[in-house]
């Protein structure tokens, strides 16, 4: 019994259709990380160069083969490319994926040593498993890095109903983002100067809110920058956006302080 | 027999010229000289484009003539890479390879730190074997007529794809 499989490649929150075949072979390509020891063998073909779009999978000792086919697909065959970001691009997330037992592991290659790494896994999943780790994964600089299970009743909904941009802010933690909202809510309007929340950078805005609210804690570990947009939002109701292009920013108005015009 | 040499593991083999613009060549050394080492000097005599192994009760000698071997081959062969204090070096895997005569090359002044051999086999044909270098393997295969040079990666996915078209294998 031959079951077809269709060929896809994730990476992060990225599902393309097709794995890549290249001298017989599906490479290991890593975008970081080095690849001077042997990386082990993902799979070998003997379809041309290009991309294998739907295939029928055999197991050997040596390894996995792939068969083109051409028929309605009853599996997905998935290449993870699982990576951690070298240092160049540290404060992204990292992406994982913890293998269930709906998926069948088939073959893996490594990178070895350098800056960041990757661990790309062939598996055999059920039809829509790509889709679903792929909705799950949060693309966003300093997020965090992820380690995504499979969930199928529960396909790209995070945020539970909060604010994307405070999710993402605390890293997806849902307690810290409810606790910060009740804190914004509980500021003293009287004493916010909204010059100062609109206007200032990030250090002046980090001052004047811990101040103001009297909780040296007040970001709980957030970005103000981050942040910032939903206090001027729900609190002083003026979106942060909606004075670009009106008022000067703040580094004009050093550089007009400092005798600078950037006009001329 | 065709004399080749594998300079170092993941090089290609070369075929080693018995003429060379300096002279024939007189012999042939293995290993290093020095303490925790090891050094295996084999003469060629005689005249022709290729060589025999005869064995004496002293030692090894290469014999130039004209002799037909069936397609073995001889083979200098370095096992030892990069200087790593845990990597081991050897021959790996042997089929079809008998050793003559073997000299060793260590690191270290006292050449204790890491070592391996430097061989000189006769190699038959359809032979394979697998040499590590500081960081990735390399199967050699001596076809009778040519040498085959493989990654891991490389023989796997051959061998792979050969016992599917044969009809082995489990499919998903």
């Amino acid at each position: 019994m031959k079951t077809t499989h269709i060929a896809l490649t994730l990476r992060g929150n990225s599902v393309e259709n097709g794995i890549a075949v290249n001298d017989g072979q599906v490479p290991f390509n890593p975008h970081s990380g080095m690849t001077r020891h042997n990386t082990g063998l993902l799979a070998s073909t003997s379809a041309p160069d290009g991309n294998l779009n739907k295939v029928h999978v055999a197991i050997v000792d040596e390894g996995v083969v792939l068969v083109p086919y051409e028929g309605e697909p009853q599996k997905e065959l998935v290449l993870v490319q699982q990576y951690s970001n070298g240092s160049g691009a540290k404060r992204w997330p990292s992406f994982h994926v913890e293998f269930g037992s709906e998926v069948r592991q088939l073959s893996d290659a490594s990178t070895s040593g350098g800056s960041g790494g990757e661990t790309w896994v062939l598996v055999s999943a059920p039809i829509g498993w790509a889709e679903n780790i792929a909705s799950q994964f949060v693309d966003e600089r300093d997020y965090g890095g992820q380690i995504i299970s499979y969930k199928p009743d529960n396909a790209g909904e995070k945020e539970n109903g909060l604010p994307r941009e405070l999710f993402i802010a605390f890293r997806g933690d849902e307690e810290l983002t409810r606790q910060f909202m009740a804190k914004v809510a509980g500021l003293p309007l009287d004493r916010l100067d909204d010059h100062i929340i609109l206007q200032c950078g990030r250090a002046r805005v980090k001052a004047h809110l811990e101040e103001v609210s009297r909780d040296p804690d007040f970001f709980m570990g957030a970005d103000p920058n981050r942040v910032v947009g939903y206090i001027a939002d729900t609190v002083l109701g003026t979106p942060v956006s909606s004075l670009e292009g009106e008022t000067e920013t703040a580094m004009a108005r050093a550089f007009r302080k400092a005798g600078l015009d950037l006009a001329n | 027999m065709k004399l080749y040499q594998i300079e170092y593991p993941g090089s290609a083999p070369s075929h080693l010229g018995l003429d060379t613009e300096a002279g024939p060549l007189s012999e042939v050394r293995l290993g290093e000289a020095g303490r925790g080492r090891e050094e295996g000097i084999i003469p060629i005599i005689g005249e022709g484009p290729d060589v025999r192994v005869k064995k004496t009760d002293d030692g090894v000698v290469l014999v130039r003539g004209n002799w037909d071997d069936e397609g073995r081959c001889l083979a200098v062969i370095n096992a030892v890479g990069g200087y790593d204090r845990y990597r081991s070096y050897g021959i790996f895997d042997a089929q079809g390879v008998e050793a003559i005569l073997s000299g060793t090359i260590a690191f270290g002044q006292a050449g204790r730190t890491n070592s391996g051999e430097e061989i000189l086999a006769i190699v038959a044909p359809g032979a394979t074997f697998r040499l590590n270098s500081k960081y990735a393997s390399t199967w050699y295969m001596w076809t009778g007529t040519e040498w085959q040079v493989e990654s891991p990666e490389e023989r796997k996915a051959r061998l792979a794809l050969q016992k599917v078209e044969q009809g082995g294998g489990e499919w998903l």
